[in-house]
């Protein structure tokens, strides 16, 4: 159990690195900021507690947010985000998923599942991230635009990362669907 | 008092999760208050450090860049150096010099930028030890850039003019009509231009620059130039859209100004209770 936690660990270290000093290099312009950091959150054991879940993802936001000087925006955004994902989850695991406790990814949930599950929870933190960024009602179609934008954009760099760096689950343990 | 345990138990995460987001909001608003937050920005050492590290290993990268563009900034200087110097010459009282130093220039690597921002703020590797304070202008070498909002030992963390918090006094060139730069959080290449009266002659192409009587720019320095032009309905003023001249997207190579007459000015102006920089920097 340790080894996983140790892989959680530098798999988050890995992807805040990567996050914090080339994506954010990229400067692809105002409307697209993905975070790939979020895939740490959305990977976590299904049978991680509450509340390691939201302050896990809180310190990931605050990490972030003390590299981009962006305050506590990050924070806010992904706490929210874990928050949604303990109502949000349940319904895409299968009975035995939570016995074997899976990291709800690609492989693991299946692609549909998968895509809906992180859709859902990308678009809550891009539109909490936004909406406290610019935090003027005005400015609401703004806000849309670029909280739909960068989620497309972060759900599909997600889909990549995990395709090309993680492997599936060994076949006898794989489900069918 | 089992059923409150039972309650805590169930939907304690609830608790945890408002009191999470009660302290990134705290941080949030903490954050427009700059100045007071030391210790959530890079201006934070550790962060600085790590950024400086990071920025010395990026800036190999550039470096032709980075060459082409002191270059040009050279021979502009070459043909503008008595800007920077006021003409003091009093006959009667003697004063041996006759021009006296009104700014001075600090040279500064930028190690972190943002710009998809709304507020956009970017970190320099000189601080309080290299005697960078708040409120100082920072330029790059093809325009304005920003102003210096919180320093640490080594670094500081300046405020773009990619920031819609942030309006700058400018002016047209040709005809010295004032104007008041302000960003409306798009795109990091253009901005605009509001509040020059539509009597003025503007033409796309013509240069905006730094007015020079916000006490943190010296006069003349770029801002941008015209790409097209609108009138306001509300009161007839030009909105100017404009290509700003220095590129935010490849910020690396910044220069601090400190206006050494800035106390003086200040202490003469609160002492007679005016406004006159019609603009205030927070």
């Amino acid at each position: 159990m340790t080894n996983r936690n140790l892989r959680i660990v530098i798999q988050l270290l890995l992807l805040l690195i990567i996050d914090i000093f080339l994506i954010s290099e990229l400067k692809m312009g105002t409307y697209f900021t993905p975070h790939i950091y979020l895939l740490s959150i959305l990977l976590l054991p299904v049978r991680t507690s509450k509340g390691i879940l939201l302050l896990f993802a809180f310190f990931c936001g605050l990490v972030v947010d003390l590299f981009m000087n962006t305050g506590g925006i990050h924070a806010a955004a992904s706490t929210m985000m874990a928050f949604v994902r303990i109502f949000t989850l349940r319904f895409y695991l299968a009975p035995e998923d939570e016995d074997n406790n899976i990291s709800p990814g690609l492989y693991a949930l299946g692609t549909r599942k998968y895509l809906i599950y992180s859709s859902i929870l990308i678009l809550i933190h891009q539109l909490t991230f936004f909406s406290l960024e610019i935090y003027k009602m005005d400015s609401l179609f703004l806000i849309l635009k670029k909280t739909f934008a960068s989620a497309v954009l972060d759900i599909l760099l997600l889909v990549f990362i995990q395709m090309l760096f993680m492997k599936p689950a060994k076949k006898n343990e794989r489900r069918k669907r | 008092m089992r059923n409150l345990s039972f309650l805590l138990q169930k939907f304690g995460f609830v608790l945890l999760f408002l009191l999470l987001e009660g302290i990134a909001f705290f941080l949030i608003i903490k954050r427009n208050n700059f100045q007071k937050v030391a210790f959530l920005n890079s201006t934070n050492e550790l962060t600085g450090q790590v950024y400086s590290y990071y920025g010395g290993f990026k800036e190999y990268f550039y470096l032709r860049k980075e060459n082409e563009i002191l270059a040009q900034e050279n021979v502009r200087l070459h043909a503008l150096v008595e800007q920077s110097l006021r003409n003091f010459s009093a006959p009667s009282k003697g004063i041996d010099s006759a021009y006296q130093q009104v700014f001075t220039y600090t040279p500064c690597k930028v190690i972190n930028n943002s710009v998809s921002k709304t507020q956009n703020y970017f970190t320099i590797d000189a601080g309080s030890a290299q005697g960078i304070h708040a409120d100082m202008g920072v330029i790059s070498p093809s325009g304005i850039a920003g102003i210096v909002k919180g320093v640490s030992p080594n670094f500081a963390v300046c405020q773009s003019v990619l920031n819609v918090n942030y309006p700058v006094s400018v002016q047209t060139k040709k005809s010295k009509d004032e104007g008041t730069l302000s960003w409306d959080g798009r795109t990091p290449v253009y901005s605009k231009v509001v509040g020059v009266p539509n009597h003025v002659d503007i033409q796309p192409g013509d240069t905006i620059e730094t007015s020079g009587n916000s006490s943190i720019y010296p006069e003349g320095i770029p801002v941008g130039y015209v790409l097209r032009y609108t009138i306001n309905p509300d009161d007839g003023s030009y909105i100017i859209l404009i290509r700003l001249s220095t590129s935010f997207t490849s910020l690396r190579q910044v220069y601090v100004i400190d206006y050494l007459f800035k106390r003086e000015q200040k202490q003469l102006e609160d002492s007679l209770a005016v406004d006159v920089g019609a603009i205030s920097h927070d």
